[in-house]
């Protein structure tokens, strides 16, 4: 049964990898065993876009149907025992900048990989981090932005908490578009990631989950 | 064997790029990638024509006959000979138009209808009674009084640059004059004989199209077109509005890159038109918001990021002086409205010129570019909406890897049948690469012929597809065939960015359709604007699902009627009302922010 939703959703087949998702959860199926199908169907996603046997109309639909799948996911997650957290992740794209396809994968894989993920969603001021860092006080940051403009709307971002006084108290990691190390470097973020795996990976090693 | 090192040499504005070994010369480099530069001596260092300026990387240090054939001024201003700088790393090179052979094909024809003329500017013929000691008014008192006698002008008036040339051009044309006048303004004094003009201004994110056009009788004297030079700072409009907003002068930069392409233009227009730039009175130049603003320096960093909002979205008068154009004293420059985020003047000046605005059909009309905007009228409804689309530069050529800009030796059209490829150049010269129009007909015919699946990924297990350096990739013309000495070919990479750039375009139509509650079965008609789109192949833009399925819906290709708005709107007063009314009825829709735009985005960019 497991590898049938696996494949379901790396081979893009909505209908059937929700319909699997339903039938899992209502024989009993754990939520977390959805997840972790969830998880492994992804990562081949990934590795079929690196091998250019996928673009980005599967990144973008792999992506919605992991949002579909969370929603299925949800209430049963409450009713099962608090499953303990690996750590808290703040998450955004940030000012100027409305794209959203890489960011709700990185949710969704860090999601499945046992962080609680809060997303402020796009074009988030760099007030909105600030605040949301005080009271959220997440273990990492994540930044998204896809133009180039972007970069300065996160190196804003880090300087505002660093005035604030919050810079020390959480770890940020920026990701998308062509950010590397430089941008990494110029934003004086911790880390860059290159896809949604190396955000869980950086997430993991900072928190030690 | 010795490995030999080599580098890119990116070639602007024609957007051509093509692998050189170390060593050799940029003449050389240019050469085999099918562009043919300006030279008597054919690459000796002795003529001097072949004038390049290296916009990046590094070459052979100046060589004496470069110091002897370039002026001191032009070499600060980083110009080389392309015969005697060596390639040492990977290049951008900028060509200028003069050292290019063959111009590049830039469209400013249109098959659309003229308007009647009804201009705004008006010029009165009047002989001016000659001073005496006895009659000793000054020469605009004297010019304003022949006026009202003459032609009962009452209560003129004149700016004070008209006023400085008055003096002597009255005298020079021994005081029978033609005044130009404009709402009570007078513009300029010129000769009797000479009527006057207006320069019609398209300005493109790739190329800016211009013609001069007979202000009373609407003939257009001539016409030319020009790559927009700002192309070597960016390819799109973010990326060019990233340029002005980073750079401490970038905008200032970018300001006078372009209003210097336009001075210049003028220039060949008039001197073509055996004209003088001082009866030029008054320009229309149209673009998109970025475009515009760029040219008239505004600040640009709010249009740069989200929201993307204008800084003014009203018609404007310019002094034509303050954009660096030297045309009549009292001249100015004529902006249409904007209409929202990037669908600017341009896409105004489209509309006005195919009637979308007046159309009884349901009507969708595109312009396709750099910058997609799409309008559609529904008649009987009050408002025409907008949409504006990134879909980028690969349909001109660019990003692709064997892409070019529609110039000779350019492949524009293809058929892949059982006896394989069958192609068509610009000019029936040697292949050296493709314009927008064949690489739409390739992907089309490799979709067609079971190359590419509907996913657009090539087919690896196709005999015809085979794997370079960067992945699979079809080989429409071998090495030994093409005109560049280098196989010219279609890899996967080209095939993402045109699925890119269709599905940008398809999923800006669809979600149009589906705001308007528009049911594709009831679009009547689709006008296709913009110089890739009058040459695309309907046919190849249908099967790879440029356009979604419009069963009943005859389209209709009209060439650039962005440039011939911008001439309506010279020439005729009820144009320019219309202008006005179009700019003020047509609502912009972000489709960004449209519930599942990712989604329709994603659908977009398959095949059909």
């Amino acid at each position: 049964m497991s590898d049938e939703l696996v494949n379901a959703i790396a081979e893009m087949q909505e209908d059937e990898a929700l319909a699997l998702v339903k039938k899992m959860l209502t024989s009993g199926v754990e939520p977390t065993i959805v997840l972790e199908d969830c998880r492994k169907a992804m990562e081949l996603v990934g590795q079929r876009f690196e091998h250019n046997e996928y673009f980005i109309p599967e990144l973008i639909l792999a992506g919605e149907l992991m949002k579909a799948i969370s929603d299925e996911v949800k209430p049963y997650m409450n009713q099962s025992v608090d499953v303990k957290k690996s750590g808290k992740v703040l998450l955004g794209t940030v000012q100027g900048d409305i794209h959203d396809i890489g960011k709700d994968i990185v949710n969704f894989m860090l999601d499945v990989n046992g962080f609680e993920v809060k997303d402020l969603g796009v074009d988030v001021s760099v007030q909105t981090f600030v605040d949301e860092v005080k009271s959220y006080q997440p273990d990492v940051l994540a930044l998204s932005g896809f133009l180039t403009l972007s970069y300065s709307s996160m190196k804003e971002t880090v300087e505002a908490l660093k005035a604030s006084g919050l810079r020390n108290k959480v770890k940020i990691m920026i990701g998308g578009g062509a950010v590397d190390e430089q941008i990494c470097t110029y934003a004086d973020a911790d880390a860059f990631g290159k896809d949604a795996m190396a955000a869980v990976a950086l997430a993991k090693g900072w928190t030690g989950g | 064997m010795e490995e030999k090192i080599t580098y890119q040499i990116q070639f602007q504005p024609l957007g051509k790029r093509v692998i050189a070994e170390e060593g050799i010369t940029v003449f050389e480099a240019a050469r085999q990638a099918g562009i043919e530069l300006t030279s008597a001596c054919g690459g000796e260092g002795n003529c001097g024509q072949c004038q390049v300026v290296l916009l990046s990387g590094k070459v052979s240090p100046v060589t004496g006959d470069e110091e002897f054939l370039i002026s001191g001024k032009d070499r600060q201003n980083g110009y080389r000979l392309a015969c005697c700088m060596q390639v040492l790393s990977d290049l951008k090179i900028h060509i200028p138009q003069d050292s290019l052979i063959t111009g590049q094909r830039l469209q400013i024809e249109s098959n659309l209808n003229m308007i009647a003329p009804d201009p705004s500017i008006l010029e009165y013929p009047v002989e001016i009674p000659i001073p005496t000691m006895h009659d000793v008014r000054s020469d605009l008192s004297r010019l304003k009084d022949a006026l009202q006698a003459a032609h009962h002008l009452e209560s003129l008036f004149a700016g004070e640059p008209v006023i400085r040339s008055l003096s002597p051009a009255l005298r020079a044309a021994d005081w029978k004059v033609n005044a130009f006048v404009r709402d009570g303004e007078i513009i300029a004094v010129r000769p009797q004989g000479q009527s006057p003009l207006g320069f019609a201004v398209d300005l493109g994110t790739t190329k800016i199209a211009a013609s001069l056009v007979n202000l009373g009788t609407g003939e257009i004297l001539c016409s030319n077109g020009a790559p927009n030079p700002q192309i070597s700072y960016g390819e799109d409009v973010i990326s060019r509005l990233n340029y002005a907003v980073r750079n401490p002068d970038g905008g200032q930069v970018l300001a006078e890159k372009v209003q210097h392409s336009l001075n210049e233009l003028l220039g060949d227009l008039v001197n073509h038109a055996g004209v003088e730039r001082a009866q030029v009175a008054e320009a229309c130049i149209v673009g998109n918001t970025a475009m515009t603003h760029l040219l008239l320096h505004y600040p640009v960093l709010q249009l740069a990021k989200a929201p993307y909002v204008a800084a003014a979205s009203d018609a404007l008068d310019v002094p034509a002086k303050t954009l660096g154009l030297e045309m009549a004293p009292g001249a100015v420059v004529y902006i249409p409205p904007t209409i929202g985020g990037f669908v600017g003047p341009d896409h105004v000046s489209m509309v006005l010129a195919s009637d979308l605005d007046q159309s009884n059909k349901v009507t969708l009309g595109l312009d396709i570019g750099t910058n997609t905007e799409i309008s559609l009228r529904k008649p009987g409804e009050e408002h025409l909406v907008a949409v504006s689309c990134a879909s980028g530069p690969a349909f001109e050529g660019a990003h692709i890897r064997d892409g070019m800009r529609a110039a000779s030796g350019a492949i524009e059209k293809v058929r892949i049948g059982e006896q394989g490829v069958e192609l068509t150049t610009i000019g029936d010269a040697p292949a050296v690469g493709l314009c927008g129009s064949g690489i739409l007909d390739t992907i089309a015919e490799l979709f067609k012929a079971g190359y590419i699946d509907r996913n657009s990924r090539f087919k690896q297990d196709h005999g015809k597809v085979r794997l370079g350096d960067h992945g699979p990739e079809f080989v429409l013309v071998p090495a030994e065939q093409s005109g560049s000495g280098r196989d010219i070919a279609i890899t996967q990479k080209d095939v993402n960015e045109i699925v890119l750039a269709k599905g940008a375009i398809q999923a800006g139509l669809n979600i149009l359709l589906e705001a308007t509650g528009t049911a594709p079965e009831t679009v009547e008609e689709v006008i296709i604007a913009g110089a890739f789109g009058s040459f695309l192949n309907i046919k190849s833009a249908i099967s790879m699902g440029l356009f979604p399925h419009l069963p009943n819906a005859q389209y209709r290709q009209v060439g650039n009627a962005a440039a011939l708005g911008a001439i309506w709107i010279l020439i005729s007063r009820s144009a320019r009302l219309r202008a006005l009314e179009i700019g003020r009825q047509t609502r912009y829709l972000e489709l960004t922010t449209y519930p599942k735009f990712n989604r329709q985005f994603a659908m977009a960019m398959m095949f059909p």
